[in-house]
């Protein structure tokens, strides 16, 4: 496909780029921050998982990163590059005709992110004739190539069917073809596999990854569950409590986690092939509105000392693409992800 | 000891002008468990497969077809409705969704006191104290301020808890819970995935639980019995299970599950067997066994004879060719690739 | 998308520690939704005019300058002026006064019509949502039967059995809303009856009869108390209306409408006769559907925060 230049770009730039975002709720008093400084940069080819539980702010920032919340009441502070264009300074048409076109984004209900009053393929094919100068023809047989390449059987039949013909799994692949129609440099997944069936996900899964492969997509995959981060990501970054508290290469952050709540999350998760008990995290994400000082987990964290509650940590590089907001980090010994047998 | 044998019921999805049934839905076909005090039944499979129908046969808020439960001999299936509800004291159930699980105009304290009301436990100064203390023991403030608070005012965890509280201040001597931790986010899952464990072992209770995730069943279960399309295709001890699963959508579901192990994940995805398609509709089963359109292990037989469930390696499985599921590995593409002799 | 963009930062902001103290405190969800209506300023005017009006109606023998009924022939068809503020009419009669009093009747009528739908629509609605099967679809034809025959031809029909009067008026119309509070009733014993906890205390052991009154009634009413206040409007709308026809009270008594049908025969030499009757009926019927509108807002911004 037309990979040619833009590919050739992107080994120097990387295709998103997210520089201290901040997505704050105005309010009478004070704004309320709900991401609280979020920097990341994918490459082309690259798949980043933003992983963290309810309240943590990763779907906010993926959001955020297209620029999809000032309509909601919400303000938005920092910067998103897709490449070479900073899309958090463009407004209204000029950003419409980014969003769709090089960077795109799919989620977590396939059932409600369809227009039940059209069909399948014209839904795709408006979104192509808004980005491209198609004909109608051309911008059909466009969505129908886009139908195949996510894997929809039969997709001449298919595009021509109404979503609600469609089963959980079709939905999220129609989904996927109208994300992917115009090959987006950026594809953000925001849980797009949590509420499919298990065996579901596996093909969705699989299809992402051909699909980046094939495309040369930079990917962002958003999710609370670390099984989804090991399968499918590169790097990874733990959120929590709107921010970004471990950043790095997916086996580095797994098997030698730098922050105690990355720890507690995989000594939280409950697996099919490791039968050690699992060890919850008492107490709950603080609401964006605490006021705390110090850092946000100590209240839950079991190596927090005096120190830890006098200011809030920085992110802080400790390797190539290493990072992470624990002033205790060189004392403390985490074990990671225990392996399975 | 707490026993359904043969249950069976079916939904009537559509009718003619004539009032005759077109199409119908087998939701549970020919299903029997076996719940014993102190242990853990798990009922997993994918959505519309018919666990939770099976739950609510179990706990009589469905009448079924045909089959029946038993408790401790008791036979509960057409029990006259008096009898009966004393006798639900005994199974109490836990369901998913802890923001409609509970009613939201009601307090605390007067759910939980109304439960004991049902069954005529105690009088209102040992309701209180009873109150009180399961909620101590579910790990919720038990003051008597507590006890006025709605169910509004509490986060999910917190609710879940105050579920399991209401299902065990009658003291059951069976819990069905139905995806009882699945809306809950891990680091709470964990927390009240152990309080489910000690409680356990504490009143020697017993457990059906019915999910979708099969790495929080490992953890809970002593048996499993896996679930598609209304029938149960294996059945056995957790262990055997897992670590040698017989039937093909049994090892569809546990390759499907993604590990965080990253080096582990990787090695076995390649080797994974991919069932294709989604679930299929369950108002339209294929004739012979249900599974064989996504199987990898389909033959003529198989849309020939449904298989029944037979003794196999320890466990009941349903399928022609457990042994070669078994001894079977898999290339990169999801070929089968036969592994020794069968 | 927007809907899940709106409930992110909601759900992230819910109070609440897991195994601390929660941070707010004590406050039912009735309470919750009163507290939303106060905050709803344009509802609560609303309200406050309507409860203005139902004062004066009480009063009307203290407030009211004139005897409704006086006849003054050297005062007939007076434009408004500080001896009658409403003018007087063609039988000299004070219009104020007459309007203060017509009030008991308008009011009073919508009130019973109310009453008497929910009384005789609401119990069954509850229970045929709850139940289901045979006595819903029993309750439900019935109801479709009686909402067949069109309002206002059941409410004349009545009336020629009965006689004319405000309170055959207010009857009638009362038997003509029943089945509109009975679907009400019903749609929301239906949603409630869906909800897991009504299946939780089901399973534990309680009988329908407390199902059905400590776990639906009360959390499906406040869908029929928002039917009611919108249902007030319609009912002074449709007194009003029979009465123009001239079925309600029957003279010297007069209710708003009665006024209106009398002042239109005055359109010309003395249009307030018809005009502040006319306003008057507008106003309140207006009043009770923006209270009964806040009212549904109230109800659905607390369902929503609960969750």
């Amino acid at each position: 496909m037309t990979a040619g230049l833009e590919a050739e770009n992107a080994v120097r730039l990387p295709a998103l780029s997210v520089r201290d975002l901040r997505v704050l709720l105005p309010d009478s008093e004070r704004d309320i921050e709900l991401v609280r400084g979020v920097s990341f940069e994918v490459a082309a080819g690259e798949c980043l998982g933003l992983v963290g539980e309810s309240g943590a702010g990763k779907s906010l920032t993926g959001y955020a990163a297209m620029g999809l919340v000032e309509r909601s009441g919400l303000r938005l502070e920092g910067t998103v590059n897709v490449a070479d264009v900073c899309i958090s300074d463009l407004g209204g048409r000029r950003l419409s005709r980014i969003r769709g076109q090089r960077i795109s984004m799919i989620f977590q209900e396939p059932s409600v992110s369809l227009n039940p009053a059209f069909r399948v393929g014209s839904q795709i094919a408006e979104v192509v004739r808004v980005h491209r100068r198609t004909s109608r023809r051309e911008a059909w047989d466009r969505a129908i190539e886009a139908l195949r390449l996510a894997g929809v059987p039969n997709p001449e039949r298919r595009a021509r069917e109404y979503p609600h013909t469609l089963s959980g799994g079709l939905k999220q692949r129609a989904m996927i073809a109208m994300a992917i129609s115009c090959e987006p440099e950026v594809l953000i997944a925001d849980e797009a596999t949590t509420a499919l069936d298990v065996t579901v996900q596996a093909q969705i899964l699989d299809l992402l990854r051909e699909l980046q492969d094939r495309l040369g997509m930079a990917l962002v995959v958003i999710t609370h569950d670390f099984g989804v981060v090991a399968d499918i990501c590169d790097r990874v970054a733990v959120m929590y409590a709107g921010q970004i508290i471990e950043q790095g290469d997916v086996r580095d952050v797994l098997y030698r986690p730098q922050h105690p709540y990355t720890q507690g999350l995989l000594d939280a998760v409950p697996r099919a092939f490791e039968t050690a008990a699992v060890v919850g995290i008492a107490g709950t994400v603080p609401p964006p509105d605490a006021l705390l000082t110090g850092c946000r987990f100590a209240p839950r964290c079991p190596y927090a000392q005096d120190e830890c509650r006098v200011s809030e940590p920085e992110l802080m590089a400790t390797g190539r693409d290493a990072m992470v907001r624990c002033i205790r980090h060189s004392d403390i010994n985490l074990p990671g992800v225990r392996r399975a047998v | 000891m707490l026993e359904a044998t043969s249950l069976d019921k079916s939904f009537v999805v559509e009718r003619d002008a004539l009032g005759r049934v077109r199409r119908s839905l087998h939701a549970v076909d020919d299903v029997s468990l076996r719940v014993e005090p102190g242990r853990t039944l798990a009922l997993v499979g994918e959505s519309g497969c018919g666990k939770s129908t099976t739950a609510e046969l179990i706990l009589q808020l469905q009448a079924p077809d045909a089959g029946s439960v038993v408790l401790d001999g008791q036979e509960l299936t057409g029990m006259p409705s008096k009898l009966l509800r004393a006798t639900r004291r005994r199974i109490q159930p836990v369901f998913q969704d802890p923001y409609s699980s509970l009613d939201p105009s009601q307090t605390i304290g007067s759910g939980l006191n109304e439960l004991l009301a049902i069954h005529g436990i105690g009088s209102s100064r040992e309701r209180v104290e009873r109150a009180q203390r399961v909620l101590e023991r579910v790990g919720l403030p038990s003051d008597p301020r507590a006890l006025s608070r709605y169910p509004g005012e509490f986060s999910g965890g917190q609710r879940q808890r105050v579920a399991i509280a209401r299902a065990l201040i009658v003291e059951p001597d069976y819990v069905v819970l139905d995806e009882a931790v699945s809306a809950l986010d891990v680091s709470t899952q964990a927390l009240v995935l152990q309080l489910l464990i000690d409680l356990q072992r504490e009143r020697e209770l017993g457990y059906l639980f019915i999910s979708h995730d099969l790495g929080v069943v490992r953890h809970l279960a002593h048996d499993v019995a896996v679930m598609y399309l209304g029938q149960i295709v294996e059945h056995g001890p957790a262990e055997q299970i897992y670590k040698r699963p017989s039937h093909p959508y049994t090892r569809a579901l546990l390759d499907a599950v993604p590990d965080p192990d990253p080096d582990f994940q990787h090695a076995r995805r390649t080797r994974r067997i991919v069932v294709s398609g989604d679930p299929p509709d369950p108002t339209q089963r294929p004739a012979g066994c249900s599974f064989r359109l996504r199987c990898p292990f389909a033959h003529e037989v198989c849309a020939q004879e449904d298989p029944s469930l037979s003794e196999f390696d320890g466990r009941l499985v349903a399928c022609h060719f457990a042994s070669d599921v078994l001894s079977s590995d898999f290339s990169a593409d999801g070929e089968v690739v036969e592994a020794g002799p069968a | 998308m927007t809907a899940s963009i709106d409930s992110s930062p909601a759900r992230a902001q819910t109070p609440g520690r897991e195994n601390g103290e929660p941070v707010a405190r004590g406050v039912s969800p009735r309470r919750a939704m009163l507290r939303a209506f106060v905050g709803d300023r344009l509802a609560v005017v609303a309200l406050l005019v309507l409860i203005t009006m139902g004062a004066l109606a009480l009063l009307a023998p203290v407030v009211a300058p004139y005897d409704p009924n006086a006849q003054d022939f050297s005062q007939t068809l007076q434009s408004p002026s500080r001896e009658h503020w409403f003018g007087t009419d063609d039988l000299g009669r004070d219009l104020l006064s007459r309007m203060l009093f017509g009030a008991r009747l308008s009011l009073g009528a919508a009130l019973i019509a109310v009453t008497l739908g929910a009384a005789l629509g609401v119990l069954p609605g509850f229970l045929a949502g709850y139940r289901g099967g045979t006595v819903d679809i029993g309750l439900s034809r019935l109801t479709d039967a009686i909402m067949c025959i069109p309002g206002l031809i059941l409410s004349i029909s009545l009336i020629a059995v009965f006689g004319p009067g405000t309170l055959q008026v207010a009857i009638a119309v009362g038997v003509a809303f029943a089945p509109r509070f009975f679907r009400v009733a019903r749609g929301a014993a239906l949603s409630v009856a869906a909800e897991t906890y009504v299946k939780a205390v089901r399973a534990a052991g309680a009988g329908h009869t407390r199902t059905l009154l400590r776990h639906v009634v009360p959390n499906a009413s406040s869908a029929v108390i928002v039917q009611a206040s919108l249902m007030f409007g319609m009912g002074l709308l449709v007194e009003a209306g029979l009465s123009f026809l001239g079925f309600g009270a029957q003279p010297p008594a007069a209710s708003w409408g009665a006024l209106l049908r009398r002042g239109s025969g005055f359109m010309v030499e003395a249009r307030y006769l018809s005009v502040i009757p006319g306003l008057v009926i507008t106003i309140a019927v207006l009043a009770g559907n923006i209270a009964g509108d806040g009212l549904q807002r109230a109800v659905t911004n607390q369902r929503s925060s609960g969750r």
